[in-house]
C-alpha cells in the first residue's frame, strides 16, 4: 500500500464509509476505487464488518412492562401536575 | 415554605401547572415518543449491559423528556432528542456511579486492519468480502465484544453502527466535537473488530500462524 492514492483512501475509508465526505472527495475516491481492487475490497470488508455489528447487535425490545412502566410514571406527572 | 423547589412559574390560565404540560400535552408526546421506545431500549442495552439498568434508564429519559417536552422543537430528530437525553443520564448518573474506565489511551487495537489480517489468512482474498469469517461468530459473540469495548466506543459504535447517527447528531447527543466522535468511532471500530478477530482465532476459525483454517 505504497500508492499515495491508497494511502489516501484508508485514511478516509470511514468517512467514505459513513457518507460523511464532500462530493468532490468522493469522486476521486470512486475513481481510485475503479483502478484499485485492493482498496475496492478492503472497503467492502469494513462495509461488511459494520453491517454485521449492526445485525448482530440490534434488537432488544422494551418489554411491554417497561412500556407500562413508562406510561404510568408520565400520567402521574400530569395527575401531580394538575 | 421551606421546598427546595424552584418557584413555580404560574400561568393565569394553568395555575396549577408548574410547567405547562396537559393531558393533550402528554398525548401528543406519547404519539411521538412511545413509538422509539424499543429504539431507545435497545441503546439503553447496549450502554448500560443490563435490563433491569436499561429499563430504568429509558423510564427516566421518557420522564424527563416530557418534563422538557416544551423545548422539544417539532420537525427536528425527535429520536436524536431523546437519545441526547438518554445518554446524558447515563454518563451522569449510571456511569458516574459504576466509576467503569471511560476512555483508553493509545492502544495496539488502533492500527488493527481487519482485511490485512483477512488476506493474510486467506480469509479474505479467497472468499469474497460478503463472507468473511467474522460471519461465523454468533450473535451474543458480537454483542458481548461490542459491551466488553471501553464506555467511549462503545458509545459511538452503538450510535453509529446500530441506531445509524451521523458524525453531526453524534456530536450533538455526546456534546463533544465531529473530530472526537470520528476518533473515537475510528478506534473503536478497530478495537472491536481485533477483539472479534482474536476469538476467531481462539476458536479455531483462523490459524494465528497464518493460513485459513476451514
Amino acid at each position: 500500500m505504497n500508492d499515495p492514492d491508497c494511502v489516501k483512501l484508508v485514511g478516509q475509508l470511514y468517512e467514505l464509509l459513513d457518507g460523511e465526505i464532500g462530493q468532490r472527495q468522493v469522486e476521486f475516491l470512486q475513481t481510485h476505487l475503479e483502478e484499485c481492487g485492493d482498496c475496492l475490497m478492503r472497503l467492502g470488508v469494513e462495509a461488511h464488518f459494520t453491517r454485521l455489528v449492526r445485525e448482530r447487535c440490534s434488537g432488544g425490545d422494551c418489554p411491554d412492562e417497561v412500556v407500562l412502566r413508562i406510561k404510568r410514571s408520565l400520567h402521574a406527572e400530569i395527575i401531580h401536575l394538575s | 415554605m421551606t421546598s427546595a423547589e424552584p418557584v413555580p412559574d404560574l400561568k393565569k390560565d394553568a395555575p396549577d401547572q408548574r410547567n405547562g404540560l396537559s393531558p393533550d400535552d402528554l398525548k401528543r408526546f406519547e404519539e411521538e415518543a412511545l413509538p422509539l421506545a424499543n429504539t431507545l431500549y435497545g441503546g439503553a442495552l447496549r450502554l448500560t449491559r443490563n435490563p433491569a439498568d436499561a429499563a430504568d434508564l429509558v423510564q427516566e429519559t421518557y420522564l424527563r423528556a416530557f418534563r422538557s417536552w416544551k423545548q422539544f422543537q417539532p420537525g427536528t430528530n425527535l429520536k436524536a432528542w431523546m437519545y441526547r437525553i438518554l445518554t446524558n443520564l447515563y454518563i451522569t448518573t449510571y456511569r458516574a456511579r459504576k466509576r467503569q474506565p471511560q476512555m483508553v489511551s493509545a492502544t495496539d487495537s488502533d492500527d488493527f486492519d481487519l482485511y490485512q489480517n483477512l488476506v493474510e489468512h486467506g480469509a479474505g482474498a479467497a472468499q469474497s468480502a460478503e463472507n468473511i469469517v467474522l460471519d461465523s461468530l454468533g450473535d451474543d459473540d458480537v454483542k458481548k465484544a461490542l459491551a466488553d469495548l471501553p464506555d467511549d466506543f462503545r458509545m459511538v459504535v452503538s450510535l453509529a453502527d446500530v441506531d445509524g447517527f451521523s458524525y453531526k447528531e453524534m456530536a450533538d447527543i455526546l456534546g463533544i466535537p465531529i473530530g472526537t466522535v470520528m476518533s473515537r468511532l475510528h478506534r473503536g471500530r478497530k478495537a472491536l473488530q481485533k477483539s472479534l478477530w482474536g476469538l476467531a482465532e481462539d476458536r479455531g476459525l483462523v490459524s494465528s500462524q497464518g493460513g485459513a483454517s476451514q
